[in-house]
């Protein structure tokens, strides 16, 4: 018999349930500090629209003496509002003072047909009232009897009679309710022609003489005499209605044994104000944000971009990974690939939901079964391929224990970076090697999961063979790759080495945003050593000002360009416009897209050599050549670039760039069309001609000028020309 | 087709025919210019940049 065994995607889809305990659509913390849970922001916007009777509803629909209830709460709401960060909390206390004054209506009563049984209710405060009125409402009759010469309880003691005794009048006044005062009830013979009785007599009371005994059938508590507050005085009165109601219809109940000695429970005032005119408690609910939990929203361009939120993020993944079931698009591809892989939203979710993880093993698993798109990577697992090739890896092994390990992507922004960076770095560890390589995380960011592994296997053999040196990165990528991925590795960066013992310098009067790329989140040292070393150059080192555009991604994180450029550039606009001052950073590719949009920032190695570039960031083709060129810096052998020279108009170059065309990828069109003599000849005299490189086609179209080529358009496309391959 | 376009390897001008293009599983047919003898095609820029990346955008989201 054969099996079917189930894809790891589809496996993976099945269990996925992370976004459970996510909080975003929950109440807010002010509802949740609420004695009565109540719906804050149901009120909150009714007063928003200015509709006082609205906010009335919301609260009477929710409280049963909204006017009580609100005066004894102490407001607890106060120090759950995150307004308070930003000033003062909301004064929701203020807002419903307001509302009672403006508000003279009272609850609706809903007639239910009369039934025969007859219930004593004993005690005449919050509890014993509640249950009263409730019971009256399912149809039954009702006796309350209450000790005292007036009801109301321990209200009597908080509140003056004005501000209680009319609304619960108002409230419970019905046909069917008889209230008893200065009765006392001594013994529950007294009330044997009653169906069942309700004993509310307040917490210290001996209760009929049922203090720390179980109460027999027909019997129930309500109010403190259940060890509950003031406030929960309603919600207990309610419980035991419910309660009798069931009994007196179905026999059941649950065996209560009241608690001995119980003292009541203190209770708060809520402080009295001004009153509020409806304009003035419109503009004071407009300062509410109607909380909801968006920690990991107002951090993540990925989310703010496709307006959603974690749990239809993941119902969206859980589809895509497993689209037979469903007959449904695998809606989410795009979104699997727009992840950056920066964590913030795991770091700052309350609940630690990880939807970096969910994002990133998606992506792997559909790699994996080839359902992700290859053209999303395929330009830069080429670009990964030739920084290990010969003509741009390198190994110079250390002599004294540290090895300067550049990354991938310094030398090609500028060479001038990496051997300035070299130099410093020789200049306080003497001996050390180079080695230019690339960490594996472009691999990763694929989604595959097992080059990255088999590369970062490779990373460790040559450590090992350098026996065991001090990895120094000059890249917080590279850093991070090195700390989570091969723990064994010792890895440091560059600036924290440069920043030992560097002391800040007399100030230039200039100053700067320090822009921390998003790998360095976590890496404390690094950002402080790298603070350090702009202060030792007299330049004063700002954070971003907007707290929540630090350590946010330019953009190039997680390689999403290819797939969402929407994205990508909404991100690197949005970065470049953080913060006004001039940026520092210290990821080449933070520099590199930063100043693409524009922005003025520099990298950390400049700085300290004062040595500023001027022109914009190096093309595709450029970047190829200034690796190549690093590598004949040190290795003193330049190996071929195999590349026809190309004349290029800058219109194009630029959008050669947007498309991700490199100069090498329309070299080898030439190349390979002239061999086979596969192109097309146009009126114009210059000759057209299409490969494909991997998974793209690049078309080109050029003329000879001399032993150069005049490229006169360039583009490419993913999908396949019949008889080119598949397409997959 | 405005352009005259001849091919390189056989010197005959291209004419247009129905050509199967494929991606992600999916496959398409759509008339393009191509050499009457060899069938090397040509697609024109602001097909790729237009009908073209449409298609793709949408099959990826598929
Ligand atoms: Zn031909």
């Amino acid at each position: 018999m054969k099996t079917v065994k189930p894809s790891r995607a589809r496996a993976f889809a099945t269990e996925l349930n992370l976004t459970a305990p996510c909080r975003n659509g929950q109440a807010p913390r002010c509802s949740r500090e609420c004695p009565y849970g109540l719906d804050v922001r149901a009120f909150i916007r009714k007063l928003q629209r200015g509709s006082i009777r609205g906010a009335y509803g919301a609260l009477s629909e929710q409280l049963t003496f909204p006017k009580v209830m609100c005066a004894i709460c102490g407001a607890p709401c106060l120090k759950g509002c995150t307004a308070e960060l930003s000033g003062a909390p909301v004064n929701l206390p203020t807002l419903e003072q307001a509302v009672f004054a403006g508000s003279k209506s009272s609850p609706p009563r809903y007639n239910v047909p009369p039934k025969e049984e007859r219930i004593a209710v004993v005690g005449g405060g919050l509890g014993g009232l509640t249950c009263a009125y409730v019971l009256t409402t399912l149809g039954y009759s009702v006796e309350l009897f209450e000790a005292e010469n007036d009801i109301g309880g321990r209200l009597r003691e908080l509140l003056p009679q004005e501000d209680y005794l009319p609304e619960i009048m108002s409230v419970i006044e019905s046909e069917s309710l008889t209230i008893s005062t200065g009765r006392k009830i001594k013994s529950l013979n007294e009330l044997e022609s009653f169906s069942a009785v309700a004993i509310a007599t307040g917490a210290g009371s001996d209760a009929l003489g049922f203090e720390g005994k179980a109460l027999p059938e027909k019997v129930f508590a309500a109010g403190e005499i259940t060890g509950t507050s003031l406030p929960k005085a309603v919600e207990s009165g309610k419980a035991a209605a419910t309660a009798i109601d069931a009994y007196l219809k179905i026999g059941a109940g649950e065996e209560v044994t009241l608690s001995s000695g119980l003292k009541p429970i203190s209770a708060e005032k809520t402080e009295k104000s001004e009153p509020l005119t409806k304009e003035q408690a419109q503009e004071e609910a407009r300062r509410c944000r109607l909380c909801d939990c968006r920690a990991c929203y107002d951090r993540c361009d990925l989310l703010q971009h496709y307006k959603t939120m974690p749990a239809k993020a993941e119902s969206d993944v859980r589809v895509t990974l497993n689209p037979v079931d469903c007959f449904m698009p695998r809606r989410a591809t795009r979104l699997i690939n727009s992840c950056n892989d920066c964590g913030l939203c795991r770091d700052f979710c309350p609940e630690s939901i990880d939807m970096n993880y969910m994002l990133m093993t998606s992506r792997a698993l559909m790699f994996d079964d080839g359902s992700l798109p290859k053209v999303y990577h395929d330009i830069w697992l080429r670009d990964f391929e030739f920084s290990l090739s010969e003509k741009a890896a390198y190994l110079k092994k250390p002599e004294n224990g540290y090895l300067f390990f550049p990354g991938c992507q310094l030398g090609a922004s500028d060479p001038e970076l990496v051997k300035d960076a070299y130099d410093l770095l020789c200049g306080i560890k003497p001996g050390s090697g180079i080695m230019l390589n690339c960490c594996g995380i472009p691999a990763r960011w694929a989604g595959d999961a097992e080059g990255f592994k088999s590369h970062l296997e490779k990373l460790k053999g040559v450590w090992e063979d350098c026996g065991k040196p001090v990895i120094v990165t000059a890249c917080p990528t590279c850093k991070r790759t090195f700390i989570e991925y091969l723990p064994d590795i010792p890895a440091t960066s560059l600036y924290e080495l440069l920043a030992e013992g560097c002391a800040p310098a007399e100030s230039s009067g200039e100053t700067v945003a320090v822009f921390h790329p998003c790998s360095s989140r976590k890496d404390g040292e690094m950002q402080e050593s790298v603070k350090a070393l702009i202060r030792s150059r007299g330049i004063t080192a700002n954070e971003i000002s907007d707290p929540l555009e630090r350590n946010r991604c330019c953009g190039y994180g997680g390689h999403i360009y290819p797939g969402n450029r929407e994205l990508f550039d909404t991100m690197a606009q949005k970065r470049a416009d953080s913060d006004p001052l001039p940026y520092v950073t210290y990821c080449a590719n933070c520099r590199d897209v930063l100043s693409g949009k524009g922005k003025d920032c520099r990298h950390i190695i400049e700085v300290l050599t004062g040595r500023k570039r001027e022109t914009s960031p190096p093309s595709l083709g450029q970047r190829r050549r200034n690796r190549v060129e690093v590598k004949a810096f040190y290795s003193g052998e330049e190996i071929p670039m195999d590349e026809l020279k190309l004349i290029i108009p800058d219109e194009l170059r630029n959008k050669m760039e947007l498309d991700l065309i490199g100069d090498h990828d329309i070299s080898d069109v030439i190349k390979s069309c002239n061999e086979t003599k596969n192109y097309l000849l146009t009126e114009r005299g210059t000759k057209i001609g299409h490969i494909k490189i991997s998974k793209m086609t690049y078309w080109a179209e050029w003329s000879e000028e001399g032993d150069a080529f005049m490229i006169h358009n360039a583009y490419c496309h993913r999908m396949v020309l019949e008889g080119e391959g598949d397409g997959r | 087709m405005s352009e005259k376009l001849i091919c390189g390897k056989c010197n005959a001008e291209l004419v247009p025919k129905t050509i199967n293009l494929n991606y992600l599983g999916h496959s398409l047919t759509n008339d393009f210019p191509c050499c009457p003898v060899c069938g090397q095609p040509y697609i024109p820029p602001d097909i790729v940049s237009g009908k073209m990346h449409e298609v793709e955008t949408l099959l990826e989201d598929k």
